[in-house]
Parts: C-alpha cells; structure tokens; sequence
C-alpha cells in the first residue's frame, strides 16, 4: 500500500493476571495513511484501547503482546517497534483534566512536552486550537479553565510534538455537546492543514460516523467489520455492527403513549438555589438556578436537557434535598418539601427515588447487593426480614436481574447490572416519582438501549413518574413526554417532544439540536 | 489577610482550650503542690504559708483566671522546683529542642524524598522492597532502643561521637541564637563548629529515623498514584527525560498530599524530644519537662503543654500556607 503510515497485522494482546490468562485483542489487521481518518467503534471492553496502547508499548510488562507492526518500511514486533510508533504519534486522552498536570502551568507542560519550541511558536498554537488568550493562557493552570478549553489545551500540547499520527481516545465523551461539535471540527480542520493521520477511538455511533473516513468495528477483541465510513454505518454487514446501530437511541422511534393524569405530582415554584463560591468577588455566593417554575404530571416522563454546567443535576439535588434552596417552594405530591424539618422529610423520600449516574458511586463498595437493599427497605418500610427478602426477588425479577447477584459486592457486577441494581433499589420502595441524573451516560450503547427500554416499561407497568436529566438529545426523545431546556439556571424552553424537535423556539435549543450528531 | 486572621484567631481558641484542659487537669492530681514546694521536711504551718503565698487556697476560677492573666502578660509563672521564671527556661532550653528537631525533619527530607521517588519509579522491584524493609524498620524501631545502640556502638566502641551531651566541658562561645550551629560559626572557630556536629550527629540520626521512614513511605505511595496518570504517560510518550518526569513534573503532585504528614512529624519531633533527650543527656526542654512531670511542677508542666501546643498550630498554619503554594488549586479562603 502506498502511503500507509503505519500498518499493524495480526496484533494480539494477552494479559496475564494471576486469575488466568485474558485473550483482549485477537488477529487485529489495521492500517492507516496520512491525512485519513480511521474510526474504531466498540463497547468499553471490546479491545479498542488496548489496540492502540499495545502499539504504543504501553500495555504493561507482564502482558504477551503478538504480531507485526510497520513504520517507514521497517517491520518488526510491537515491542520493538514501539519507540518509533511513540515517536510519531500524540495522544488525546478522554478526560483532558487528567491528562493536564495540575500543578504545572499550561506555557511549562508546553515547554516541556514539545522538547524546547520557544514561547511565540507555543502561543500561535494555543491560538490555533482557539483558545482565546494564548498569551494568558501560557501562564495559566489547567483548573481555571473549562472542559472543553482543557481538552484544547491537551491537543495543543499533542500537536506541540510535531506528531504524524495523533490518536485521540474518546476524546469528547467527557464534553457536552456544543463544545462536542467544536472539538471535532478543530481536529478535523488540523488534519487538513497538517496532513495528519488520526485514529479516532469512540463508543459512540454519531459522532464516528461524522468524523472518520473509514470505521473499524471491534468486539471482544476482535475487528468484525472495516470500510468506509459510509458502508459501515449505511449498509452494515456483520450482525453486531447491524445491533450497534440499531441500539443508538437516536434511530429508535419513540415508542411509548401513556396518559398522563392531570394533576401535578411535582411542582416547583419560583425555586432559586445559590452555591458558595471561594472566589470573593461575587460575595461568597453564586446563584445556580434563578426563579425556576415548573411542574411534571403524575405518569409523564419530562427530561431536562441542558450543557454541562446549566444547573440540571443542582434543580434535581434541590427536588431530592441534597443542596438546601435559597428561595421558593417545591410542592410533591402536595406537600411542601421546603418546609419540613429532616425527619418529616425521611418520610417522603420512599416516595420520592433518585438515581445517579455513576451506579459504583450509588452503592457501597464494601457491602453485599442484599445488605444494600435489605438496609433501604429497613429505613423506610417495616416489613419483616422475610417479606424484605420476598419484594428483593420481585423486583429483580422484574428487571431481568439473576437473583444470585444479590449475593456479590458492586465490583463484581458488570455497569449495566450495577445500574439495574441501584434501580432496583429504588423501586423496591415503590416509589411514585423517580429523579434520574444522567443514568445511562456510563453505559455502552447497547446496553444503554436496554435499560432504556426497561424504563419505559416500568413506568408504564407501575405509573411511574420520570424526571430525566441528560445532555444527551437523542436519549430524551426517546423517553420524554416533554423536555424543558435549561440554560444558566432558567428554563428557556418547554414544549412537549415532538414540538421541541420539528418547532424549536428559543435559539439556544436551535443551537443545541445543530450541534447534536444526528438528530 | 483576612484569611490569615481568621486562622489566628481559631489557633487562639485552640491553645486557650489546651491551657485549660492542662491546668484543670494538673490540679486534678491526688497530689498537694503546696507540700512539694514546701519541701519534705516541711512543718504543716509552712506548707500553710506557701499554699496562702502561691495562692493555691483560692478557688480553681480565680486561680484559672490570675493565671490567665499573667499569661497575657507572657508570664508562664514560676517553677516550683528551680523558683526560677519558666518563661527564662524555656527560652533558655527551647532552641536546643527546636536545633534537633529541624535538624531531624530536614535531614529526613533531604534523604527520605529522594528515596521514596527512587522507589516508586521502580515500584516492585529489588530496590524497592530493599527500601520498603528500611523504612518499616525505622518507623518500628523504639526510639530509646536505638538511642541506647547508636551510644554503645559509634560512641562506645568505635568512639567516633562523643556520648552524650550538647557540647564538651572545655568548649564555649556566646550563644545569641541559642542554635549551636549558627552560634558556632559566628564564633568564627572551625573547631566549636566540628565539635557541635559531632554532639549533634547521634541524636539527629534517631530523631531522624522515625521521620525517615515515613517520609519514604508516604512519598512512594503518593508518588505510585501520580505516575499512573495520564499526564505522565503523556510526558514519556512525548520522550520527556525520566529524570524531570520524576522530579519536576510528577514530585510536586505528590508532595502536597504528603507534606501536611510530613509537617506533623516534625510537631511530633517536638514532643517526641523527651526519650532521646533523656538519653542524651540534651539539655532542651524534653528533658526539663521529664523532670517537671516528675516533681509535680504544676506550671513548669501546663506551660510544656502550651509550648508544644503553639508548635503545632504554627506548624500546621505553615503547611497551609505552603501548601497552597505549591497547589494552585488551594485557594485560602
């Protein structure tokens, strides 16, 4: 092949725990040319990083890494070859505040990683990956600036070492969507201006599908299926490519009709929340959510869209008393919750259930699945040790948990598990009201599906109210009855799901819905 | 600063609990002060007479509050054995405390970081667990154990230290600062100076053993997590020297969680002065206290508590400050 910048065939990676040797990458043929983009799409687990990391000498010692790489028309094993591949490439990792020092000015990790460039050659970069203030931003430590300007910040310092292949691994999947777009389009326009190569690891459809000229398909180590982007994602041929894409929210059509009762079974009130800030000048208080009203109908799902930072998770930490209100009333089920003393407000929490995102942070690493949800029923029900055990089983059942799980710990399970549990947990309470924070954004496409599916089906088994926060557009089409947008503490807009996206009213949905892949 | 006030003033709350604690808990002693500075042959109508003297008869409020008062007026009192002003004592023994803790703190530093580095970059391997034994051990070895061994062995047998003591009897300068050290070299005589090392030598090195391994220990722990970030791997994969990796760019991280332990253990130096001065015949203010606990000298051993009270709150106050210097994150608010 003429061009190819870097071809590896018949790469496999095995690791070696003490537990017993684990086949992760099996019989991978990739090859890439400069100036293309190659996107490598799996579910987490499926071999994507470890493809790239073994290439890059970076899988650890004791794992047996087999097959050829070639660089420049020298072949030899990937551990041999591994200096010259670090040499011509640069990573962009998926959580840019991690992989920025904090302790350490951005203009010094510049210095530093790009092996001497001087100041002014330093700060056009910073300019070109568009930082406003190149010159400021030289002096600057990574936590004054936002997610989306940090993750600039790491591909100013991956191109700062003049590299031939820049491989960036999920490297919008920490962002909101807006600041998605952006990225994607800077690594776009740097491929064009510096003929670069990239390798662009994704578990996710959309964005892949806007990004990579052509797609590698991975699952459990293995690549299933490779073309161009087009054939991949238009006319897939292997069965697991076909269930990826059928599983992306987004082409599923919303499928649930359920009546709403009339009467609102959450209504919030003029709310305004403040946090305390550390920075003096806006006097020790930031208002998070301003004169916010809004009401959701028993059995309706209403999602909350919004950028990261728009006050989402604070209005549903405010409705489930996790950060104390600064003003207004939230009226639940005709109680006013503002007003009761602790105690009072236990009482209502049955009733009233929230899940996270994180499902390992929702439960405790340390006690068993049953003590867990033995300890829930105890706080808020008086049922006997036997009927405890009785509604546990009833409810995994009804969500397609194995009862066995309730033996292990939270480690032991797999994310989607971990998150069918917590639910578990909170319907074993049966609640009328659930508040969810983002409840599928930890999963696999796939298995985000499945879990999506499950909750439509609760809510209309058990006439459920949903209160769904996401970021993710093409999730809330799916589920919600209505969305409300949220913007710097306020609701822009509110209209029922249909309406939202075919008449968008407020500019900033406009803006939002442009910058989602594909909705 | 207001920061900076706010702190003084919770640090003013905090030695004025400690004040109070220790001198109820003095006089709470089954034992009669009065009797002590009487002296065992007192006659009973003596002992009335300090007792009314020292104002021990008054009720415990109003002795609290005098005592306070001559506090305010940095009047630690007077001992009951030496009838000297404690305030003259302290100041007179303090710095020789101060001299071998810092000495102590700065030289486990100076070695303990360098190694805990070493070890984390070769977490695992045989310099490692070489590093590891080392440091369980200084941390488990009893402090008086290897006073006592260091004694019979460089002094004793090899006699490369003198045994015991600050300096010998036929030495002397002027002592403006109280630190031999800096006194020694402004008196301008290379042999003072070489002779205060050698009294320093020992009791620093088992001061130091303690700290020592702890220091190695927390910095390889710290410094095994900051390695496995990405920012680091990002580093060498741009082909960043090993070298300033470790040092300039991986240390700083893991200074900062390391330093607020690293700080106490010189606060508990401090405290922790009383065996290896007893051992060493130190004259600082561990070994002044010892005697004091022994005696019953009531304000000899409330104004010991309060001495190593401020030692700590300063000590703690420095990390703060020196821990936002080294993490911008830190905000001192």
């Amino acid at each position: 092949m003429t061009g190819t910048l870097l071809d590896v065939s018949d790469l496999s990676v095995t690791f070696n725990p003490p537990t017993g040797a684990v086949r992760a990458v099996r019989d991978v043929d990739l090859a890439i040319s400069a100036g293309e983009v190659l996107g490598i799409v799996g579910e987490s687990g499926s071999g994507k990083s470890v493809t790239v990391r073994s290439v890059l000498g970076l899988t650890p010692p004791s794992a047996s890494v087999g097959g050829t790489v070639t660089i420049d028309g020298t072949t030899g094993t990937p551990r041999d070859m591994s200096g010259a591949a670090q040499k011509m490439s640069a990573l962009v990792y998926q959580n840019p505040g991690a992989a920025l020092n904090p302790v350490v000015t951005i203009g010094r990790q510049l210095r530093l990683l790009s092996g001497g460039a001087d100041d002014e050659e330093l700060e056009s970069l910073l300019g070109r990956v568009g930082l406003p203030d190149p010159k400021r931003a030289m002096q600057a430590y990574p936590h004054e600036f936002s997610g989306g300007m940090q993750q600039r910040a790491v591909i100013a310092m991956a191109l700062s070492q003049q590299p031939k292949l820049l491989i960036a691994d999920e490297p919008t999947t920490a962002l909101d969507v807006t600041t998605e777009a952006q990225i994607l389009d800077l690594i776009l326009g740097i491929r064009d201006e510096r003929n670069l190569a990239v390798v662009f690891i994704s578990h996710d459809l959309d964005v892949i599908g806007k990004v990579a000229d052509r797609v590698a398909v991975m699952q459990q180590g293995v690549v299933v299926e490779t073309g161009t982007t087009q054939q991949v994602l238009h006319v897939p041929q292997h069965p697991y490519t076909q269930k990826l894409i059928a599983s992306a929210p987004s082409r599923t059509p919303a499928a649930i009709t359920h009546e709403p009762d009339e009467h609102a079974i959450l209504e919030i009130r003029n709310l305004a929340v403040d946090y305390r800030d550390r920075n003096r000048t806006s006097g020790g208080k930031v208002r998070v959510l301003e004169d916010l009203n809004l009401s959701v109908v028993a059995g309706e799902t209403l999602a909350l869209v919004g950028e990261s930072g728009s006050g989402k998770s604070t209005l549903a930490n405010a409705i489930a008393g996790l950060v104390p209100v600064a003003n207004g009333s939230i009226h639940f089920q005709s109680t006013e919750l503002t007003a009761l003393n602790r105690k009072a407000r236990r009482a209502t929490r049955a009733q009233l259930q929230m899940v996270f995102q994180n499902p390992l942070l929702s439960l405790s690493p340390r006690r068993s699945i049953r003590w867990q949800l033995h300890e829930a029923l105890r706080l808020h029900t008086g049922m006997s040790s036997d009927e405890r055990n009785g509604a546990i089983e009833g409810t995994f059942e009804r969500l397609g948990l194995s009862v066995d799980l309730v033996e292990r710990k939270p480690h032991e399970l797999s994310g989607g598990q971990a998150q069918r549990v917590v639910l578990a947990r909170a319907l074993v309470l049966e609640p009328r009201c659930i508040i969810f924070d983002e409840p599928t954004s930890a999963l696999d496409v796939s298995v985000q599906a499945e879990v999506l599916e499950l909750l439509s089906e609760l809510q209309a088994e058990h006439g459920l109210t949903y209160l769904f926060i996401t970021h993710d557009l093409a999730v809330a089409r799916y589920l919600a009855d209505r969305i409300a947008v949220l913007r710097t503490g306020k609701i822009v807009e509110l209209s029922a799901t249909a309406d939202l996206f075919n008449n968008p009213a407020h500019e900033y949905t406009k803006s939002l819905l442009d910058a989602s892949p594909t909705v | 600063m207001p920061y900076l006030v706010r702190r003084l003033l919770t640090s003013v709350l905090v030695i004025l609990g400690v004040i109070t604690i220790t001198f109820v808990v003095a006089r709470l002693v089954p034992s009669d002060p009065a009797a002590l500075y009487a002296g065992p042959r007192a006659r009973p109508a003596q002992v009335e007479q300090v007792r009314q003297d020292l104002k021990l008869d008054a009720p415990l409020a109003e002795q609290y509050v005098s005592y306070l008062g001559e506090l305010s007026r940095g009047d630690l009192g007077i001992s009951f054995a030496t009838r000297q002003p404690i305030l003259d004592d302290v100041v007179d023994r303090f710095p020789a405390t101060l001299e071998l803790a810092l000495l102590a703190t700065l030289l486990s530093m100076v070695i303990g970081i360098p190694l805990g580095v070493r070890a984390a970059a070769r977490q695992n391997k045989a310099s490692d667990t070489s590093l590891r034994l080392l440091a369980v051990t200084g941390v488990s070895i009893p402090v008086f154990w290897a006073a006592l061994l260091s004694q019979l062995f460089f002094a004793s047998r090899l006699g490369w230290f003198p045994l015991s003591g600050r300096l010998p009897a036929d030495v002397s300068f002027n002592e403006p600062t109280g630190f031999f050290v800096v006194d020694s070299i402004l008196s301008g005589s290379p042999s003072n100076f070489w002779a205060v090392l050698r009294h320093l030598a020992m009791p620093v090195m088992v001061m130091a053993l303690f700290p020592l391994g702890l220091t190695t220990r927390l910095i390889r722990s710290s410094m095994i997590d900051v390695l496995a970030e990405p920012y680091i791997e990002a580093a060498r994969l741009a082909g960043v020297p090993e070298r300033t990796v470790l040092y300039r760019l991986a240390l700083k991280n893991a200074l900062a969680p390391a330093l607020t332990i690293l700080g106490l253990t010189f606060a508990y130096s401090v405290s922790s002065a009383f065996l290896v001065e007893a051992v060493f015949g130190w004259p600082g203010i561990g070994s002044y206290l010892t005697s004091a606990i022994q005696r019953l000298d009531f304000p000899v051993i409330t104004a010991g508590a309060l001495v190593i009270t401020v030692v700590y709150v300063v000590v703690n106050l420095l990390l703060d400050l020196v821990h936002a210097k080294i993490d911008p994150r830190v905000q001192l608010s």
